[in-house]
């Protein structure tokens, strides 16, 4: 491991082991963290709440408990901050919004039980697009997230506060959460690793719902054994969400070093491919060239076109927000930002039987996309977004013209992996204009995110990309 | 090309059937919306068969979790 003058240099994973072996304390962690964040997260505009006494508290008994030789698990210690919509009973969520600005629900989050179960620290509440609505890190409320690698640029959203914090190293990693790419966006732009896990693999209890069934929760960390490690604490059945299906949890740790030889590893021509800018594409071969020279085996593999898959996703996203939000868009209109509100509005305008026909076809869809692109491969490579990350005056709702178009081609390749249910896990790169990270997505088999893992584990082994800290 | 929606329909849905006013200007931007997936969802309903039903998703994940060779 290497050695750090600061800890909070240090990723999710080395500080677990620091910790562990007493070659740091946990309040030491924290300190650093917050020192961080101090220095730098007002100007991200990254979190929205600080947990300052009661995190530094929880660390002194985290150290305390190891001194009595008791370790509670794999993130014994370590403080980590979340997207600021998983509930916790007794305190404020606001996901990201006005009308929740005081909200205390009386019920915790599956995944924040399980990952204090771990031993992980709470440090605080992150910035979101309003009602996790859009993948730009816009937010009228508590104002926009920044890029930490250049303040002009959006971070993606909507978890845009755990992209931003984990890259800036202010926290160990994070929880976000995922409909149409919420997830992998921030993560890609922001330069760390994130898993969008297969539906039905992570609990969704105590998260507030975007989309009953495109929302999905995943981590954001700075390498893919970080990423695993929580995964490996949050996955699994849940007696709280019966859509949390009973298929067994994977040793994704263990697959982090697994190694990819023979691996086949599908390079897309059509969707995936079409309108990829330049600086993206290169990005995107290097990368395969890599994953090659680590022993995969390159396939090349004919996406077939998912528009429809796109639009249907959406429609399902669109119908059930405006249904979830149905009494405060009648009752506090002025209270939503402009873009929130017509993203969700126009769901009280799609007919119940084009709904439900969204959902009758979701099946067929993912038998079809599986047969056709992953029956001959493991994975398939495919950029996150396609084009460089935009600027947030570019991607400004309000003043630029064409935003809904750059918003629906940011997520034209993350968007149709919600609907088809499938797991997908975004890992940086290299950099694009403007020193801004470019990050590639593999895409794989449902419940199958120990072998994305291992190709992010084997990529990161032979690369740095994920060692490069912005500097703020 | 995008089917063509009317604001007049968004506007009289909302008031009718939704229960709420629509500021001005507000119904074009929901149409424009709307015309976006429209005709792709009216066109899906063709390729549908009497079996395919919301629940067969959570069995397509199920069914999927291998490659054919390995299942």
């Amino acid at each position: 491991m290497k050695l750090s003058i600061d800890p909070a240099e240090l990723s999710l994973s080395e500080a677990a082991a620091a910790v562990r072996d007493g070659r740091l304390s946990s309040v030491a962690l924290t300190e650093a963290c917050l020192a961080r964040i101090d220095a730098h997260a007002k100007g991200l505009n990254a979190f929205i709440s600080v947990e300052r006494e009661a995190v530094l508290e929880a660390a002194r008994i985290a150290d305390a408990e190891r001194a009595a030789g008791r370790l509670r698990g794999p993130l014994h210690g370590v403080p980590l901050a979340h997207k600021d919509m998983y509930y916790r009973k007794g305190h404020i969520s606001t996901c990201g919004s006005k009308i929740l600005r005081n909200y205390v629900p009386d019920i915790t989050a599956t995944v924040l039980a399980r990952l204090e179960a771990a031993g992980a620290l709470y440090l605080g509440g992150l910035n979101m697009s309003e009602f996790a609505a859009g993948p730009t890190g816009h937010n009228e409320h508590y104002g926009n997230c920044r890029n930490p690698w250049n303040r002009d640029h959006i971070t993606g959203g909507s978890s845009s506060g755990s992209g931003a914090a984990t890259a800036a190293r202010l926290a160990y990693g994070a929880m976000g959460s995922d409909t149409g790419g919420s997830v992998r966006l921030p993560a890609a732009l922001c330069g760390v690793v994130g898993l969008k896990p297969t539906a039905g693999r992570i609990s969704r209890f105590g998260a507030m719902p975007r989309s009953w069934s495109n929302d999905t929760m995943g981590p954001l960390a700075r390498t893919a054994l970080d990423c695993a490690l929580m995964t490996g604490v949050i996955a699994g059945e849940d007696p709280n969400d019966p859509t949390a299906l009973s298929v067994p949890v994977g040793d994704y740790a263990a697959a982090v070093a697994r190694g990819i030889e023979g691996l086949r590893i599908g390079i897309p021509n059509g969707y995936f491919a079409d309108g990829v800018s330049d600086e993206v594409a290169n990005v995107l071969a290097e990368a395969a060239r890599t994953l090659e020279a680590a022993g995969a085996v390159l396939v090349d593999i004919a996406v077939p076109d998912l528009k429809e898959v796109y639009r249907l996703g959406d429609v399902v996203s669109k119908s059930e927000a405006a249904a979830y939000h149905g009494k405060w868009i009648r009752s506090r209109p002025q209270d939503y930002g402009h873009h929130t509100r017509t993203r969700t509005e126009a769901g009280f305008h799609i007919p119940a039987t084009h709904y439900i026909d969204a959902l009758r076809h979701r099946g067929r869809h993912t038998t079809n996309f599986l047969a056709a692109v992953l029956s001959d491969i493991d994975v398939l490579l495919a950029p996150v977004i396609p084009m460089p990350t935009p600027t947030i005056e570019e991607m400004a709702f309000d003043t630029a013209a064409g935003v809904p178009e750059l918003v629906s081609k940011m997520t034209s390749f993350t968007r149709p992996m919600n609907y088809l249910g499938l797991p997908s896990l975004s890992v940086p790169a290299g950099f694009g204009p403007g020193k801004l990270p470019i990050s590639f997505q593999v895409i794989g088999r449902p419940f199958d995110e120990e072998t994305l893992f291992a190709v992010g584990g084997a990529y990161q082994r032979a690369t740095e990309w994920h060692e490069i800290a912005p500097k703020l | 090309m995008a089917k063509e929606v009317s604001a007049e329909l968004m506007r009289r849905q909302a008031e009718e059937l939704q229960g709420f006013t629509l500021e001005d200007g507000r119904d074009r931007e929901l149409a424009a919306e709307v015309a976006v997936f429209v005709e792709t969802v009216q066109e899906a309903a063709f390729a549908l068969d009497d079996d395919d039903e919301p629940g067969n998703f959570p069995r397509a994940l199920i069914a999927g979790m291998r490659r054919a060779e390995e299942a």
